[in-house]
């Protein structure tokens, strides 16, 4: 697609906590530095965090101080987010999967080579689309049926559809968990909340000042487990989540959105 | 969210599970961060979808809108400030050194995270004592008026100080407003030690 809505693509990989990463980080810039992440910030925040785990009852969310430090491009086109258990490889000019997928291996790459791993907890992959309508056209033109949401003559201030679905997917661990939005709103193009692109740029194209009718595919879909620290079946288990985002995308638009975005 | 149980089955395991995954799912997805620097674009998102809840208390009417985003050491200072307790009080209270304090007040360390509800509990009272305009908050930390504890054992305690902090703030305006009324603060005598004195006449010779 030459025009894909894409506006941001995230990467992320859990693994075993390392309490001291503070110590080890320069060393991990330093590499990434040399694959042309120069850009270096620390970001220390208090998060409210919800743990939750199947077969568990869900504690009390929890405020927490947490330090991450984002390694990014100079163009701040792309970039890392590291923390003491996660790696994230976000992008604001995704181009194909070709050029996406292998940098989240490459970041964890130099992770692992100065904290040695043990394991990888979860794997996720996490797409925004952006569905804004040409003149004379509207968002029901790019959505499949039954996903614009309840309409009775109030005035919505937004519509959101969940969706989630088990998947097959491979090798490391077998099942997924899809999660699929739709928000629809008239606003300007924004991130979903618990989402925000530290240290990037976004895409010209998407940098709309304008309040718009428009709506946002927001799929995630990860894996959870004790997966080993082998790059060859990690790279196969992100080919295998990309290939779910990549069937739940294309279940979710019209060929008339197809056509405008080839 | 709707949760899948058969109807006239006990649905409380399936019921319980089906909410957890959701809880799961929805609130923590790939990238999920939700800083508190920010909590105005995702509390309203939220609000329709988890049970927040809320503290049993507030420092002031407007605390539950109010999200506190100071970090822990900016609470060491406001306790500093405000309640400018000894520094071996308050290592007592978090159940560390007088060292750890100095180290935490220099930020050459941070606290652990078990020790952040004392440090937040214990500025949330400063907060209190500050609205309330209470000026020697400081001493009435270590009155041994709940039973026997004080405020600072209450809070070393993890437990609910709120009923505590209402009883000293009133007490304090009471003796505020009987200092008032005595006419002391007026009083053109100087002040004197003579009260401090063990016998009964001043000035009489002390060996007879």
């Amino acid at each position: 697609m030459t025009k894909a809505p894409v506006y941001y693509a995230l990467a992320q990989a859990q693994f075993n906590p390392v309490a001291a990463m503070a110590k080890y980080v320069d060393e991990i810039q330093d590499i990434l530095r040399r694959e042309g992440y120069t850009l270096f910030e620390s970001q220390e925040i208090t998060q409210l965090q919800f743990a939750g785990f199947a077969g568990q009852v869900p504690t009390k969310p929890e405020l927490m101080q947490v330090t991450n430090w984002i390694i990014s491009k100079s163009d701040r086109t792309a970039g890392f987010i590291l923390s003491s258990s996660s790696l994230a490889f976000h992008t604001t000019h995704y181009e194909t999967r070709n050029e996406f997928l292998p940098e989240l291996v490459q970041g964890l790459q130099a992770v692992h080579k100065v904290v040695s791993l043990e394991h990888i907890a979860r794997l996720g992959l996490r797409y925004l689309d952006a569905v804004i309508p040409g003149e004379g056209e509207t968002v029901s033109q790019y959505l499949a049926g039954g996903l614009q949401g309840v309409s009775f003559g109030a005035k919505q201030r937004y519509s959101m559809s969940e969706s989630v679905f088990e998947t097959e997917t491979g090798p490391l661990v077998k099942s997924g968990t899809l999660v699929a939005r739709i928000y629809c709103a008239t606003a300007l193009l924004g991130y979903p909340p618990d989402l925000i692109p530290h240290g990037l740029q976004p895409m010209s194209r998407f940098q709309i000042n304008d309040v718009a009718s428009h709506a946002v595919m927001d799929a995630d879909h990860f894996v959870e487990g004790t997966m080993p620290i082998d790059f060859e079946q990690i790279k196969q288990q992100m080919a295998s989540l990309h290939a779910g985002i990549k069937q739940s995308f294309e279940a979710t638009i019209t060929p008339h959105a197809e056509e405008v975005w080839r | 969210m709707y949760a899948n149980y058969p109807v006239g089955v006990n649905p409380l395991q399936p019921l319980r599970s089906a909410v957890q995954t959701a809880f799961v799912v929805m609130l923590v997805g790939t990238g999920s961060a939700y800083g508190m620097d920010r909590s105005d674009t995702w509390l309203p998102y939220l609000k329709h979808r988890v049970p927040f809840i809320q503290e049993t208390c507030a420092p002031s009417d407007n605390y539950a809108e109010r999200v506190d985003v100071r970090t822990p050491l900016e609470h060491l200072e406001n306790i500093r400030t405000v309640l400018n307790p000894a520094v071996s009080d308050l290592a007592s209270v978090f159940d560390v050194s007088r060292q750890a304090i100095y180290k935490w007040l220099s930020n050459d360390s941070k606290p652990e995270p078990e020790k952040l509800y004392r440090i937040q509990a214990l500025s949330y009272i400063a907060d209190s004592f500050k609205e309330a305009g209470v000026a020697r908050a400081g001493s009435l930390l270590k009155m041994k008026t709940f039973g026997g504890r004080s405020l600072l054992d209450i809070v070393k305690a993890r437990d609910d100080w709120c009923a505590a902090v209402d009883v000293l703030i009133s007490e304090s305006r009471r003796m505020d407003l009987a200092y008032e009324r005595s006419g002391l603060a007026k009083s053109k005598a100087k002040s004197t030690s003579d009260w401090l004195a063990s016998q009964s006449i001043p000035a009489s010779r002390e060996d007879v």
